[in-house]
């Protein structure tokens, strides 16, 4: 893949009329045609909280790209890690589910006793395993079965994004974000104000306000490009985004039609 | 000084005229406001009961468009008329008709519809390339003469659409492999078979290595097919070892069909010029451009052998043409049945003895040789030819004379099958490249033997989908009874003079060519509306911009070289060259050239998968068929019996620990 190639590409190139997008990353629409409005990266490749509030798993078996992991329970709010996996159930309860990762394996909902009167609004979980939580809109973290408060306390939150050990990117409900660490609470300047989160310990994902989606590494921000959806008859449209989602080595995102997405290039 | 007619006989003798100017003004207004306005286009045609109402501006605007048009209309119905009061009796229509079909163009732009409406598309194509080749036709009449192409002229067209085809194609499969859009099925399979020919003398294959449970990897192929074909492959890779030059080797022998189509023409048609013309269909056509970019395969060589051995025939190079047959006997365990296909043509197209007894023993070493393949040379591997594909038999035993006997004796259930949507619609995209003649071209019916054995008792939608490789029996019939029916009308009256000869082969060679072009535009790869890129029902493919029945993944630009990409062949070139590895599923195909290069999760086999290898290799690209994260978990925390060898943003490889 040298670069002698060039002038042999340019050449076919230009007889071919072959068109060939920039190097920049871009969204590819998962398959399968599924709904949701919540995403998460695990291990596993991506969850979903569906449409039909049920999670499911992508990517599926041959040919079955979205897989539904468990049709028992309603679910508000979803969160995973590495082979880990929390949910928010609609009674306000938070449960862990069990199960292997892979997508056929079967896995069933553990609830934690007592988490109903916990408040809970939002779930987030870290690169180790940490559940954080928003609990009646304070950033929590869950420790040996009870929730223990972090250095973010005086803030009042409406999204988590865990990272490491303690440390949590949190939003308040003007959209500004704060970093939850190394005993500190310190704000993070955004380039425009934050509506959702996801993170893990090199980057982290944003959608703003306006719908538009950025993306944190190394301290520096760039605003990714729109999801583009390709339908009979029309030409690409760009959509808005709902929310995002990490792993490891991937980036979705669900648009605000309820679409799944997934980043190009994570390099 | 002229003498005036009357109005009323005046507008007698003009109104055709006049409609047709009509017609063709609304039509230009039409293709106008379907430029501007192409988003509202699709719905507006293919959804007319309803009116959605952000369209009424639109629907406004288009009565301006027509307003303007009219008034244009007006002028030249006005310059009729007069001509016609002025005694003018004879009309040319020509221009009107064609300015008429401009009207279907912008249309077929149309995102998707080519392959939403493929049966409408070819009524389109063809109507156009109608009214284009009356256009030309009429234009040209005042050439006296159609001159014919010096032998060197016709070299250089042949050699150029040759080295188009090659140059195109084999970029867009080369840029495909090395962007990891490949798959195992087949690139991985036919890259390890091939160099396996080049290191052991025969074809071998480890990727499926669960067909060769407590046995040594590779294997041979012949469990699993018989692909010949790849024997001619062998020495792109003998030059350079890298999977990437069996993908342009595959372009390389699927476009030497052009020479053979050339030869057909050449004599089908009684000259060089009828010779470029067919050279030029081949390299337009739809169907070979597809075979070469879903991934490799050994059957669909049997396209340009067949079109060589018929052109050998035709230029009475017998000798060579029987070999190309007998090469064609055996790209693949089912291609003696295209070969026999051959063998009924030379046998019965004509009353040549020669081409009778070479006909004949091409049907017979066919018989001999499918026998052979299926009930000695793959049972002795272990292996059996494979009648999953299939759901049309007679008895319950799911065999080849059940197949053959359920056509024979039900021949009305057989139809009935064949008449299926996706089976007209491939029908309609594979003969609409040729502009329909196939149906004037039964001369050289019997190619369809081969599609009526292999694709009517098929009832997966995969094979009767434009470039999947299950389709190929079809292509050859399509292009050869298309070339015969545009001989039917070439030849087509040996008594007329000259000028309606000549009129009648522009006529034909424009209508043809222009069926052609877009047909390539539509469902081609050659400055195409898009490229067909991934083949395979999802989420096989990487990319899902837009879809054929969930069988063919096509975009509107190419993806990428990028970083990730960039990373991903640095991680692939710090393997130690032709070690027994283990891959995910998105990089197989580019270690598929080594002896051992299994696939997680696909290979299976036993012993486990990564008790076989030395290396694994994992990539991090975009979670597509499966997510890769979790072997990378697994083998980083065996210290036991991995260690990274080495890791990039793109992908790791682990390396076995000395026992």
């Amino acid at each position: 893949m040298g670069n002698s190639d060039g002038l042999f590409f340019l050449i076919s190139l230009c007889s071919a009329g072959c068109r060939i997008k920039s190097k920049a990353p871009y969204w590819i629409q998962t398959h399968g045609g599924s709904l949701g409005g919540r995403v998460v990266g695990w291990e596993g490749g991506a969850l979903l909280l569906g449409g039909d509030q049920h999670l499911w798993c992508y990517p599926g078996t041959w040919a079955t790209p979205w897989v539904p992991r468990d049709q028992s329970r309603a679910l508000r709010a979803i969160a995973a890690a590495k082979q880990s996996a929390y949910g928010l159930f609609t009674d306000g309860r938070v449960a862990r589910f069990s199960g292997g990762w892979s997508p056929t394996s079967g896995g069933g909902w553990s609830a934690i006793e007592g988490s109903a009167a916990w408040g809970a609004s939002e779930l987030s979980m870290t690169d180790d395993g940490h559940l954080l939580l928003i609990a009646n809109g304070k950033l929590r973290v869950l420790e040996g079965g009870a929730l223990k408060s972090l250095d973010c306390d005086a803030l009042d939150t409406v999204a988590v994004a865990g990272t490491h050990g303690d440390g949590a990117f949190v939003l308040d409900a003007a959209g500004a974000l704060y970093f939850n660490g190394a005993g500190r609470c310190d704000k993070i300047n955004a380039p425009v104000p934050l509506q959702r989160i996801a993170a893990n310990s090199d980057r982290l994902l944003a959608v703003a306000v306006d719908g538009s989606v950025w993306r944190r590494r190394a301290n520096v921000w760039s605003r990714l490009p729109a999801p583009s959806k390709y339908r009979t008859g029309q030409t690409a449209t760009d959509k808005q985004a709902q929310d995002v989602g990490v792993s490891a080595y991937s980036t979705w995102l669900v648009d605000a039609e309820g679409a799944v997405f997934l980043l190009s290039d994570e390099t | 000084m002229t003498t005036e007619v009357p109005w009323e006989l005046a507008l007698i003798r003009s109104w055709r005229k006049i409609a047709l100017i009509c017609a063709a003004a609304c039509a230009i207004a039409s293709a106008a406001w379907q430029l501007k306005y192409r988003s509202f286009l699709y719905d507006f045609v293919f959804n007319p009961t309803w009116v959605n109402p952000e369209s009424l501006p639109a629907r406004h605007a288009l009565l301006k468009f027509v307003a303007v048009a009219a008034c244009g209309a007006l002028a030249f119905s006005v310059y009729a008329l007069i001509r016609a009061r002025r005694g003018q009796t004879a009309w040319t229509f020509h221009r009107e008709v064609f300015g008429t079909s401009l009207m279907v163009l912008p249309l077929l732009s149309v995102p998707e519809i080519e392959f939403q409406h493929p049966v409408f598309t070819a009524v389109l194509i063809l109507l156009f390339s109608l009214a284009l080749a009356w256009l030309v036709t009429c234009e040209a009449a005042q050439w006296r003469v159609l001159p014919d192409l010096s032998r060197r002229q016709a070299q250089v067209l042949v050699g150029l659409g040759y080295a188009l085809f090659v140059g195109v194609i084999g970029f867009i499969s080369y840029w495909r492999y090395i962007t990891f859009h490949a798959a195992v099925c087949d690139a991985s399979y036919e890259i390890n078979s091939v160099a396996g020919i080049v290191r052991h003398g025969y074809p071998t294959l480890s990727v499926a290595a669960f067909f060769f449970d407590g046995k040594p990897l590779p294997g041979p192929y012949f469990i699993n097919h018989v692909p010949f074909a790849d024997y001619l492959f062998a020495p792109f890779f003998l030059l350079y070892r890298h999977g990437s030059s069996v993908v342009w080797a595959q372009t390389v022998v699927m476009g030497v069909g052009t020479f053979g189509s050339y030869f057909i023409g050449y004599k089908w048609l009684g000259s060089r010029i009828g010779g470029v013309l067919a050279a030029w269909l081949y390299v337009l056509t739809p169907a070979v451009q597809g075979f070469c970019l879903h991934d490799i395969h050994a059957n669909v060589v049997t396209i340009p052998m067949i079109m060589l051995a018929v052109g050998f025939m035709e230029i009475d190079r017998v000798k060579t043409a029987f070999a190309f047959g007998l090469m064609t006997a055996i790209c693949r365990e089912e291609a003696p049945v295209y070969a026999i296909g051959l063998g009924l043509y030379w046998m019965f197209s004509g009353e040549d003895r020669r081409r009778f007894r070479f006909g004949l023993a091409l049907v017979l070493s066919s018989v001999v040789l499918e026998v052979f393949f299926s009930a000695y040379l793959m049972p002795h591997f272990g292996g059996k030819p494979r009648m999953d594909h299939f759901n049309l038999f007679f008895f319950a035993e799911r065999n080849g004379g059940s197949l053959i006997a359920a056509l024979l004796l039900n021949p009305l259930g057989a139809l009935f099958s064949s008449t299926g949507e996706v089976k007209l619609e491939f029908l309609a995209i594979t003969l609409g490249s040729v502009g329909g003649l196939a149906f004037w071209g039964w001369r050289a019916g019997w190619f369809i033997v081969p599609a009526l054995l292999l694709l009517v008792p098929a009832g997966d939608p995969t094979f009767f989908s434009l470039g999947v490789n299950y389709s190929a029996p079809l292509v050859p019939a399509a292009l050869l009874m298309s070339l015969a029916g545009v001989r039917h009308f070439w030849l087509r009256g040996d008594n007329d003079d000259g000028v309606a000869k000549r009129r009648r082969r522009i006529y034909v060679g424009s209508y043809v060519l222009a069926s052609a072009l877009l047909s390539n535009y539509l469902y081609g790869n050659i400055a195409s509306k898009t490229i067909k890129l991934e083949y395979g029902q999802s989420p096989l493919r990487r990319e899902n911009q837009r879809n054929y029945r969930d069988i063919i993944g096509y975009v509107d630009s190419l993806p990428p070289f990028g970083e990730a990409e960039k990373l991903m062949w640095e991680v692939i070139e710090r393997v130690p060259k032709n070690v027994p590895v283990l891959t995910t599923w998105a990089i197989n195909p580019q270690f598929a050239d080594y002896d051992v290069a299994l696939s997680l999760p696909f290979s299976g086999g036993n012993p486990p998968m990564e008790e076989r290898v030395k290396y694994v290799i994992i990539d991090k690209l975009p979670a597509f068929q499966a997510a890769t994260e979790p072997d990378i978990s697994r083998l980083r925390h065996d210290t036991k019996r991995w260690k990274v060898f080495f890791e990039n943003p793109s992908g790791v490889v682990f390396e076995r620990r000395a026992e």
